[in-house]
């Protein structure tokens, strides 16, 4: 299998992109399109269809390809996968529940293969700003569809606006559902890994009130005060404009013990000054064990190189693709350095390579079992047997 | 690109002497450069930042760690002090006697000294409210061990005083800070009057007594420094599970004191009930005794009676035999004639035969009497026989009379007889009915005998016996004019040893046996009718 990666900031940039890449007589039959809200999808959906490929593709919160990282543009990954060995499927979740909806999923990949792999691209913020509940979505799917079934991917997001995503194929989008690229095992080895390096701080919590996604006391205090308190902005408390994502979560999130010996990030989203709450971005219940973190260290880079690496070694096989899920909380963590963590990816595995920051990520971490993560750099390569 | 490598790449592109290939090589060094400064940049921006939000995360951390070690600590310490307290209470609960408490004390004196309360000595105070007194309990001055007891009287120590005013007005806890005046008073108090032994401690010119109470008395601790707040809790948490221990003396002293009256009790009872048993067997020999010399009195009242009873057959017997005598006589004398008249002889053996009946018949008689007799003082076979009851009262009727004229020769009594000639043979034990039956009627006679010593000549005393036989039943009646019955009396005369004879003239067991022996012993009932000063009818009714 070959790929290219392509970007642009329109139509015409990727029209132009599209005919420069098939000039050695490339011949894309699929692609894998990240793309910012403000650009027009269906057009460029259009454009890849009259070029007969077929597209599966997710709104994004900034895209990036082998050289280039941008925001409100296109990024593409170009392959020419043969048809016998993908499909693509998107679920609209509706009156559904995330559920029943990765169970017809689930069931469909089975259909068309006996041994799926998925990449995956869920919708990340609804209309009202809520958080897409990937950890359902990712049991009921493994439940569905068997728990050695690879999946990875991301959620679609929206510029950081958080006024709704998308993901789409040709003819079909939805900004509550799943969009799925359906690969045959067989004939498409899939290989990847999650890695946030937020790193835990002080001592174990417990959420000692909760209510969905309030959190009222912690170890028995006042949630939002203690956050605040222990992160130097108290004088922050009272006031109805300070953005505590933007300012202090999205670097400082919870890290939540799962129960398996793995964490996960959870991020207060906002303040509820009403109900004197912090409101996280996934629901935690009362006597949920957590730590307060700090971000990764600069070294973080070579970490997920290094990673990578080794990974890369054990399995011997080179990559014809690689794909790479961001989340959307590193670049303000991480700065230049997630460019870095991108880029050393591709160099790795010498491939083309498109990406997206997503408001959340699916995968496993090194070793670890099938999950939703946030904060995490989900990377995912593509070979053809 | 930085604004300086941006003039170094402006200054390189106007250069007209490089070559496109140096300037392209030049320009991406360039760039690099500018991509690693950036980094930089956002390394030491960042760094700053997460430092100070790391540094501030950490502090409240440690504060927060520091918190809950110190949380730890107390609660470690309560878990100390309430261990301390459960030994005591274990020790209270594991006493058996009031004399443990000492014991007692000493456990907790050691739980204190174990959770580090350092003092002097440690001591207990009981107070004895009715006469002043406070009984110390006293550690040595080391605390180590109870060593010494001694009574102090409030009235001649002020620090004492204070003690028990304490105490008096229902405080939790005092201090005495003793200097000066009062310390010397107080060593001198104890040592000097009480022989307390101190090592150390009278050297002191200061000394802060700490007192908490319960509800007897106290426990204290002597200090030559002022004790910190937790001192004193924790000396008060102490007095309030030795308030326990010392109910629990109280308890025991209580029980102890119950056990002790219930042996003396035991021993008492045991006492009295040998008493008890020897009492009954000796109203059981004494009943039999008194049985018996009913049944003699009345005997001995019978025997006059008895005696002229026989009095006539005897005299039958005698003069038959004399008459029997002289016709023998006379038949020897005719067998000696030679013309011996045979009629004469048979008609003189005939008489004799006769006479000879005679005697067997009057001797016979007064073998019968005298049957009686013993039968009467003898016990009761408890077996009935047919009797004809109205000779059986006809019989003691006049035993009685004659029993009583014997010894007073004066008296006259008119004996009125009423029998039913209908009676038949009855099924009664004979000696007992004819006890009840002599009774009756030397009462009846007693009665008219005093009544007529009473009255004058005109009176005529009778006793009158009456039988009948009515339905199912026989009736007999025995009837006087006699002194009579008042009511008084009346409801008691049926009672064993109730008399109305002077001393030594009736057992007062006469009655009570006589209706023992018509109700009990034959199922049947004797009541008693009688006006005071007109007479006194009494009615014994058996059932056929």
């Amino acid at each position: 299998m070959n790929a290219k990666s392509i970007q642009g900031k329109s139509v015409a940039d990727i029209q132009t992109a599209l005919a420069k890449s098939i000039v050695d007589g490339f011949k894309p039959s699929l692609a894998i399109i990240f793309i910012s809200i403000k650009q027009d999808r269906k057009a460029v959906a259009e454009l890849l269809h009259q070029n007969g490929i077929d597209i599966m593709g997710a709104t994004s919160c900034g895209e990036f390809i082998n050289g280039h990282q941008s925001e409100g543009e296109i990024a593409i990954l170009l392959l020419n996968l043969t048809k016998e060995s993908y499909s693509i499927l998107v679920e609209e979740i509706g009156d559904k529940t995330i559920q029943e909806t990765a169970t017809q999923l689930a069931e469909a990949a089975i259909r068309k293969f006996p041994n799926p792999s998925l990449l995956l691209c869920s919708n990340g913020v609804n209309g009202e700003g809520e958080l897409f509940d990937g950890v359902t979505l990712v049991s009921s799917l493994e439940k569905a569809i068997g728990s050695h079934r690879l999946f990875y991917g991301g959620m679609a997001g929206d510029d950081m606006t958080f006024t709704g995503s998308y993901v789409f194929t040709y003819g079909k989008e939805t900004n509550f559902g799943i969009a799925a690229l359906v690969l045959d095992a067989d004939k498409v080895l899939v290989q990847g890994m999650a890695i946030t390096g937020w790193k835990p701080m002080g001592i174990s919590r417990k959420v000692t009130k909760s209510k969905g996604n309030l959190i009222y006391t912690i170890d028995g205090k006042p949630a939002t005060e203690m956050y605040l308190k222990y992160l130097g902005k108290s004088e922050k408390l009272d006031d109805r404009h300070f953005d505590v994502f933007q300012e202090l979560s999205i670097q400082y999130p919870f890290i939540v013990d799962r129960g398996d010996g793995e964490t996960l990030l959870k991020s207060p989203s906002r303040i509820d000054h009403a109900e004197k709450a912090l409101v996280m971005d996934m629901e935690m219940q009362e006597r949920d064990m957590f730590r307060f973190s700090v971000p990764p260290d600069f070294d973080i880079v070579e970490e997920v190189i290094k990673q990578a690496t080794e990974l890369k070694n054990a399995s011997k096989a080179d990559a014809d693709a690689l794909l790479i899920f961001s989340c959307a909380g590193r670049p303000p963590v991480l700065g230049p350095l997630v460019t870095l963590e991108n880029e050393g990816l591709a160099a790795l595995w010498e491939t083309p390579m498109a990406g997206f920051f997503t408001y959340g990520e699916y995968g496993r971490a090194k070793n670890g079992k099938q999950h939703f993560h946030s904060g995490a750099c989900c990377w995912v390569t593509l070979t053809e047997k | 690109m930085n604004q300086h490598l941006q003039k170094i790449a402006d200054f390189i592109q106007d250069d007209a002497n490089l070559s496109t290939e140096v300037k392209a090589a030049i320009v991406k060094s360039l760039k690099d450069a500018d991509k690693e400064l950036e980094i930089t940049a956002f390394k030491l921006d960042r760094t700053e930042k997460v430092k100070r939000t790391t540094a501030i995360l950490l502090e409240e951390t440690i504060e927060e760690l520091e918190q809950k070690r110190k949380s730890v600590e107390a609660q470690n310490r309560e878990l100390e002090i309430e261990a301390a307290l459960e030994k005591v209470r274990s020790r209270t609960l594991a006493m058996q006697r009031s004399d443990e408490l000492a014991e007692t004390a000493a456990v907790l004196f050691r739980q204190l000294i174990a959770l580090g309360i350092a003092p002097n000595r440690l001591y207990m105070g009981i107070i004895n409210d009715e006469i002043g007194t406070i009984e110390f309990w006293i550690t040595d001055e080391d605390g180590s061990k109870v060593s010494t007891m001694f009574t102090g009287e409030t009235a001649k120590n002020i620090s004492m005083k204070k003690m028990y005013d304490g105490w008096k007005q229902r405080q939790t806890s005092i201090s005495i800070d003793m200097q000066d005046e009062e310390l010397i008073d107080y060593f001198h108090y104890l040592g000097e009057e009480l022989h307390v032994p101190f090592k150390d401690g009278l050297v002191q010119k200061r000394r802060i007594q700490y007192i908490t109470y319960f509800s007897k008395g106290f426990i204290g601790i002597a200090s030559p420094e002022e004790q910190p707040k937790q001192t004193i809790d924790l000396l008060e948490r102490f007095s309030y599970v030795f308030n326990l221990t010392f109910t629990r003396f109280n308890d025991l002293k209580i029980a102890e004191a119950q056990a002790e009256q219930a042996r003396l009790d035991l021993i008492l009872i045991q006492t009295e009930k040998k008493r008890a048993e020897d009492a009954l067997a000796e109203l059981r020999i004494t009943q039999t005794q008194l049985i018996q010399k009913e049944k003699l009195a009345s005997l001995g009242e019978l025997t006059a009676g008895i005696a002229h009873e026989i009095q006539n057959p005897l005299n039958f017997v005698n003069n038959f035999s004399e008459v029997s005598t002289e016709l023998v006589t006379e038949l020897e004398e005719e067998q000696q004639k030679p013309d011996r008249d045979t009629d004469l002889e048979a008609e003189l053996l005939s008489d004799l035969k006769q006479n000879l009946q005679k005697i067997t018949h009057h001797g016979g008689r007064a073998s019968a009497i005298v049957k009686g007799m013993l039968e009467h003082s003898r016990a009761s076979s408890g077996e009935r026989q047919p009797v004809d009851l109205n000779n059986l009262a006809d019989e003691y009727l006049r035993l009685a009379y004659h029993g009583l004229r014997a010894k007073d020769k004066s008296f006259n009594c008119e004996l009125v007889t009423d029998f039913a000639p209908d009676l038949g043979q009855v099924s009664v034990m004979p000696a007992d009915i004819g006890r009840v039956l002599l009774n009756l009627f030397n009462n009846a006679f007693y009665a008219v005998q005093k009544r007529q010593q009473q009255q004058s000549e005109s009176y005529m005393p009778t006793v009158t016996v009456q039988t009948r036989h009515i339905d199912n039943r026989i009736e007999i009646h025995v009837r006087d004019n006699g002194t009579g019955i008042p009511d008084a009396v009346k409801a008691k005369i049926f009672q064993p040893f109730f008399t109305t004879k002077p001393t030594g003239e009736g057992t007062g067991l006469g009655l009570s046996l006589s209706y023992d022996i018509v109700t009990k012993g034959h199922g049947g009932m004797l009541t008693v009718d009688s006006v005071e000063g007109e007479g006194t009818e009494f009615t014994l009714t058996l059932t056929l």
